[in-house]
Formats: C-alpha cells, structure tokens, sequence
C-alpha cells in the first residue's frame, strides 16, 4: 500500500545519520572552535602588520595581562552562569590593593598577615553581597552597583589617592618573578583556571550553578541550596578580586588604587565572548579562558600597531561587539530542533 | 471557480535535518467548523499549525485560502489573510491593563496619543463576543490563568479573524473555566470562524470538535466527522496500535504500615483540619476543582510551604520539616504542578536532571562520578522508555511527555517513602499518559505511598486505590476506587455525596 510505503521512507528517515566522533566533537564545541579561528586570526592579522607580536618578550606580556584579567575571570564564569552579573571587581581590586597597603604601612602588620586579611575581607564582603541578592531578591546588578560604589570611595578614603609604597623582596616575586621564563602570575592563573574547571564540572557544587542559573526554582524543588550557591558565586569573585589585588601591589612595589580600571568590563565580556549566556545556566571555563586571551591579544596588538589609547578602547569595543554577535549567531546555527 | 474555504492545505511537507516533520499532507477546514487535530508529540501538529500561521514556510505543498494560491513570507501575512493563532504560552503584559492588550500593537489612536476611550470600546466589544465578564480596566496580572486565557482570545478575535488556531488552550485551566472555555470556542465557530483546536484532552474534544484529524509520524492517518468515531478509535488510530488501561488490583491497606500521617491540617484560605494517613504502597488521589488545596497539601507535605496550624507525621515518629531538603533525605519528595517552571532543568542533559537530587547517592565530599550519573541515567531512561538521543542530551529538546518521565524520574529510588505528584500527566501524549501511569503503579508496587492530584477525573479511576475530594475547604472521607465511576466522582469533585 501506498500510504505503508510512506510512512516506511518516514521511518527510515528518522534514523540518525553516521556521523564520526570527531565530527561530534567538532559540533559539540563549535562555539570554542570558532572563537578559537578567530583568535588566530587576530594574532595572524597582528603580526602581518608589527613583527613583535611574536617575539617570546611579547608573548609573556600577553600572558601576563590575560593573567591579571583571566584570575577574576574564572569566578565571574560562575557568577554569570549563575544567572547573576557582579559589576564591582574593578574597584574591588583596587581596593583590595589599597587595604593591603594601608595595613601594611598604617597599622605595621606583616604582609603575610596583611595579604590572608585582605582575601579572607574580600571574600566575606562578596559573601555578604550574594546573600542580599539571594536573601532579599535585589537584582545582583544593583547589589554589586552598589558594591562597586562603596569600593571606588572607600580606596580613596583610605589612600587620599597616594600610592603607599609595600616593599619586600620575597613578596615581589609573586608579581614580577618566573619560573623557567613563565611569570608567576600566569602560572597562578593557570592553577586556578584547572581549579575552576575542576569546580564547574566535577563538584555538586559547580553543577549547582548551572542548575541555579538555568532554572532556580526547579533546582530549589529538587533540594539545591539555592540561596547559599547564590552567595557562594559572589564569595568567589570578591576573593578572587582580592588575590587579583595583591599581585598588582606585588607587581608594582606600591599600592594604588590606580589599577583594575575597567576590569568589570573586560572580565564579563570576556565571560560573553567565550559563549556563556547572560541569562544563566550555560557556559563553560574553556570559552572564558579564549575570551581572556581574545581580549588581552586585542590590547596589546593596539598598542603594538600605535593606535592611541583613546581610539584603542573605540576598536576594542567594536571587536568585542563583533565576537559577541558571531558567538551568538553560532549559538542559533547549532541549536537543535 | 469561486472557492470559500477560508484555509486548505495541499499535499503539504516540511523536512527537518534526518526528519520528515509532515509528508504530503491534505488538510480543509470550512467556515464555523471546529476541527480538532490530534496526535501525539511529534506526530506534525504543532508544524502544521506553524505552517497554517505562517511561522515556517512548507518545503512542498501549497496552501489556498478563499480558492487563492498563498505564500506566507511571516506571521504578519497569515495574519493579513484572517489566520490568528492563540498558542499554548501566553503571550500578555502583565501590567498593561486587559483593553490595552487585547488592542496590543495597534492601538486605536487619535491626535496627541492614543484613544483609550475607543481602545476601551473595542475591548468591551470583544469580551462580549466571547460572552465574558472581565473588567477591561484590571491589570492581567490580577487575572486568573483562565481569565488571561480568555482575554487572549479576545485579542485574537479582535483581529477578526475567519480561522482561529488554539493550540492546547485548556493545558492550565481548572476544570471548571475548561467549560465555559469549551461554550466559547462554539460560541466563535457559530459566528462563522473556522476553529482549529489541538489538545490531548480526548473528553473535551468531545464536547467541543465537529470532525477531528489524526496525524502520526507525519503522516495524515485520516479525517472524520466526529460522529462516526469512539475515543478508543482515536486513541487507537493516534498510536497506530491497541492502549490498553491498566487493570487495577483492589488491595485493602487493613494492617499495611502508615508512612504519612496528616493530622489537622490547615492552610489559610485553601483547606481547613484535613486528616488522612498514607499507606505503603497505596496510591491516594486528591480531587478537587482548583484553588481547593490540593497543590498547597501537597507543598506543604513536601516542605515547600509552613502549614498554619496541624500536624504531620512520618513512618517512626521522625518529625516533619519545611525544608526540601530534610524532606528529601526522608524519602519524601514532590513532582511540581508546572513542569517548565520547577521541574526540568532546560540546558542540562537528561543525565543531570535525573541526578538532581540524589548527589548524596552519587558524589563523595562534594565531588561526583560522572560513570555513576550515567549509570543512573542510562538506567531510568531503559525503565521509563525516555526518548532521548543522548543520555546527555539537553532536557529542554525533549518531548513534553519526555520531560515528565524525567521530573518523575528523578525522584524514583530517592523518594523512596512517599511520593507526591502534581498534574504528572498535564500537557503529555497518550501514550506517555499510560507510560506515566504504569510507573505509578510499579512504583507504588514496591511500598512507596504515592498520592497524585489531577484536574483528569477519570485520570484517578486509572491509577489511584483510594480518593479523597476537598471542596469549600472541607476533605471528605476516604473513598476507594472501587466503589466510584465516573459519575460519581463528577458529583463528589463537586461536593455531592454518594
């Protein structure tokens, strides 16, 4: 019978096609593959145009500024998978910067002492922020606003913006020394990232954001904590600001609150290049660490070709705009039916 | 030759990537029928409806409407041709008021702004037509579900339209707005609208349809005239096989160990003293028309919610806490009313979303065993039959009856006391209504006290022991399955007697 056949070619055409594992591979990531080319790219573009870019000098300074930028990064994966944002990193490490010397000079506390108040501070104001958010349901945007605020006053009350000299020698090697020609701040930052990819695909923990950030109160019904995972992100990032803190007080011999400027804005376009959605529950540490990279390429290759710093932040701006846009274009192509 | 059917559509297919959505498919509809289109998830319903209102384009076929040859580039073409679509999510403001979004878009204007006196107008017009009370002044937010329901048909209809798609309209309504929802949609048809009505809900097609048309696997199985057919032919005909409703045992739970005692219960404004006890291995129904409770018991057993006043008790005394998660980790756990918003988790694999809640099973000092998780998985997605591609497939590409088997199965070998279901079959195909029901009883099988709350009446014949029906905030007594049928329970969910 005619209408037999047709429902037999029906069926056979539901059958899922061959397809081989690396192709499956290839489509599962096409997101960190694309980002991947692109990034490429950019270097490609760079270095037809200036021949420093790759000399090995160049390349180390590369990494460090991705490292500075990737160590607040890691925690603000989380946050935005989370389906929350936190707008205070910037100041916050030039707070912490700022409290560390102020201890250290003011009240004549060992550094060591100092540096352990500073994160552990950091970490427990973060705390308290996610857990107004979480507590109270205040849109974590306005929480870290507010954050933001009271961080970018509190270092100039503390600092009268003059930088508070911190000197010792073991403490600078954290910030300027290398291990084998490998700065230390990279290889900080590449321990913590393995830590955070650890933490985001290994623990209870780290599947708990994705499931808060994807649909929270289902993960409330199925028994998560929803309010202490909601702190737990926020602790993070402050701790984490901290750290990023003190390694550039150890990088530049004094604490200033003049550093971090706009480090909110790169760490959470860097999260959104990588793929992570802004509405929660998706997203990976791998992407965010090529949007670090995209981003820190991008700096240094304006200033290599001399584009002046103010047109830099218009062409980084644009760039970042375009990767987003690709990214996100991507996301739909891939989206099954 | 002049042809008036306001919409046909003509040896029509759509192709997915590995997929024949719809394969040369004939569909007519004439003016003032109502014409239900059934099948079961997957089967084209939904592609044929995006097709007929303009949302997918067909890769063969053509559509007619009024004997004219049409292409529609979007939905704002179907729309220009007289093809409104009420879809199964609302799409209202909530703070806008009730005029403002029935004339959403195209609000009537005049100089300086827009005329909210004709705006109003036109609201009170299209209310009447559906014969509704509703204050076109309130907010939609202040509305209930049905209300919003009905003032999305009021939208729709202003646009007077000549066919009406209503795409699963009684999916969140309590059974008695489904009524006046049912004398709505004839009351449209009467007035010379073509009626497209898709929904899984075999009784109220009954009431509702003219002629209904069957889809499976993307072909047309055929179209009648409603008279002509039983609801076992149309069941039969939508799974292409014989379902059969499970036979139940009729045990006596007489000396069976109580595993939930619910002593006095009351939830302001829901249910006042409300006492039952749960069996091992029984499967208690509470019936109700909505806003009776039944949710908010269920909520408050499973620590959602504090009760007001009363107690509950669990098997050996242990206390009963608000917390989901003591309530968890003793065995009693709730499968949530509204599965989109607090069942699955949509990014998430499958895998995951059955492993939410038993990490304490599956992970060691807060870090877990993916083999133990897919292990679980591969497991649940066997005993329940989940269609899935993958066992980590994201749970949001799942079929609605999928998910549910997923939310359920989640909680199998966790709850291992008492399980609590609410609507575990709302918005799911036949056959996963069987499927979901067979779980039911195996699982009650193995000594799990279970107690299921459905707007489906009959839905409680098929898989309850025992029914309790709370009306004006009263429980009644403990019926046994037994001793009801399909009357009765009709009389006693309306707070009849025996």
């Amino acid at each position: 019978m005619e209408d037999q056949s047709n429902i037999m070619t029906a069926v056979e055409k539901r059958k899922p096609e061959y397809r081989s594992p690396l192709w499956g591979m290839i489509r599962g990531h096409l997101n960190e593959i694309t980002l991947l080319v692109g990034l490429l790219g950019v270097s490609a573009f760079i270095t037809i145009n200036n021949d420093v870019f790759l000399s090995s000098a160049n390349l180390i300074n590369v990494l460090r500024s991705a490292a500075f930028l990737g160590i607040v990064t890691w925690g603000m994966t989380l946050v935005i998978i989370a389906g929350e944002i936190d707008v205070s990193v910037g100041p916050a490490v030039a707070f912490a910067a700022v409290m560390l010397g102020s201890l250290v000079n003011h009240q004549g506390l060992p550094l060591e002492v100092a540096a352990v108040i500073v994160v552990i501070t950091m970490t427990i104001v973060g705390y308290i922020g996610g857990f107004i958010r979480a507590k109270f349901n205040v849109p974590s945007f306005v929480t870290t606003l507010a954050l933001w605020s009271i961080y970018d006053g509190l270092k100039q009350v503390i600092s009268n913006n003059i930088p508070i000299p911190v000197e010792s020698d073991t403490f600078q090697v954290w910030g300027r020394g290398d291990l084998l020609g490998i700065p230390y701040v990279v290889i900080i930052a590449a321990i913590l990232f393995l830590i955070f990819r650890y933490i985001s695909r290994q623990t209870v923990f780290g599947r708990a954001v994705y499931a808060v950030g994807g649909n929270a109160k289902a993960a409330y019904a199925a028994g998560i904590n929803v309010l202490r995972t909601r702190a737990m992100v926020f602790a993070i990032t402050g701790g984490l600001a901290g750290l990023t803190g003190l390694l550039h007080v150890s990088r530049l011999g004094t604490a200033t609150g003049q550093v971090a400027t706009g480090l909110e804005f790169s760490s959470i376009a860097a999260v959104v290049i990588g793929g992570s959605s802004l509405s929660g529950g998706r997203g990976s540490l791998i992407g965010s660490l090529i949007g670090v990279l995209f981003i820190s390429v991008i700096a240094n290759g304006l200033v290599l070709m001399g584009v002046n710093s103010q047109a830099q932040n218009v062409v980084r701006g644009a760039l970042i705009l375009i990767a987003v846009l690709v990214n996100v274009v991507f996301k739909q192509e891939s989206k099954d039916i | 030759m002049f042809d008036t059917v306001p919409l046909r559509l003509e040896n029509i297919s759509k192709f997915y990537p590995g997929v024949i959505a719809l394969n040369e498919v004939d569909f007519s509809i004439e003016a003032g029928e109502v014409r239900a289109l059934l099948g079961k998830n997957g089967a084209g319903k939904s592609t044929l409806i995006r097709m007929a209102c303009g949302l997918e384009k067909p890769d063969k076929g053509t559509i007619y409407i009024n004997g004219e040859r049409v292409e529609f580039r979007g939905p704002a073409d179907a729309r220009n041709y007289g093809i409104e679509i009420v879809s199964q999510e609302l799409n209202l403001v909530p703070w806008m008021d009730v005029a403002e979004n029935i004339s959403i878009g195209r609000w009537p204007k005049r100089i300086g702004g827009i005329d909210y006196k004709a705006m109003r107008q036109l609201a009170v017009e299209a209310l009447a037509r559906l014969d509704v009370q509703i204050d076109p002044t309130l907010p939609v937010s202040r509305l209930s579900p049905a209300q919003q329901q009905l003032v999305e048909i009021a939208k729709a209809l202003a646009k007077q339209p000549s066919v009406l798609l209503l795409d699963e309209p009684t999916s969140s309504l309590p059974v008695t707005e489904v009524e006046s929802l049912l004398n709505t949609v004839k009351r449209i048809a009467s007035q010379g609208v073509a009626v497209i009505y898709v929904s899984h809900r075999l009784a109220e097609i009954a009431q509702v349809a003219d002629s209904v048309t069957v889809l499976r696997n993307g072909n047309l199985v055929g179209t009648a005239s409603f008279a002509d057919l039983t609801e076992q032919d149309i069941v039969n005909q939508m799974v292409g096989g014989v379902v059969e409703l499970p036979e139940l045992q009729h045990p006596d739970f007489f000396g069976v160990p109580v595993v939930l005692h619910v002593d006095d219960l009351t939830i302001p404004d829901r249910v006042e003293n409300v006492s039952f006890e749960l069996h091992e291995g029984e499967v208690l129904g509470l019936a109700g028309l909505l806003g009776t409770g039944r949710s908010e018991i269920l909520r408050t057993i499973a620590g959602f919610d504090k009760p007001e006043h009363g107690e509950i008790k669990l098997l050996s005394g242990e206390a009963h806490r608000s917390n989901i998660q003591y309530m968890i980790a003793h065995g009693i756990a709730l499968t949530p009313e509204n599965r989109r918003e607090e069942g699955i988790i949509p990014y998430l694999g499958v895998d995951e979303n059955l492993a939410t809640g038993r990490w304490g099973q599956l992970a060691k000092n807060g870090i877990i065993s993916w083999q133990g998780i897919k292990n679980v998985a591969e497991q649940f997605i066997e005993q329940l039959s989940i269609k899935t591609p993958k066992v980590d497939t994201p749970v949001m590409n799942l079929s609605g009856g999928n998910q549910q088997k997923v939310v359920i199965g989640r909680w199998l070998g966790v709850a291992d006391r008492v399980l609590l279901m609410d609507e575990p079959t709302r918005g799911v195909d036949v056959e996963a209504k069987s499927q979901i029901y067979e779980i039911i009883r195996s699982t009650a099988a193995r000594g799990v006290g279970i107690i299921v709350v459905t707007s489906e009446l009959e839905e409680l014949l098929w898989c309850c022991d025992s029914i309790i029906f709370l009306h004006n905030g009263k429980a009644s007594q403990k019926y046994k399955r037994a001793d009801l049928n399909i009357e009765t329970l009709n009389s006693l969910v309306n707070g009849g007697t025996l």
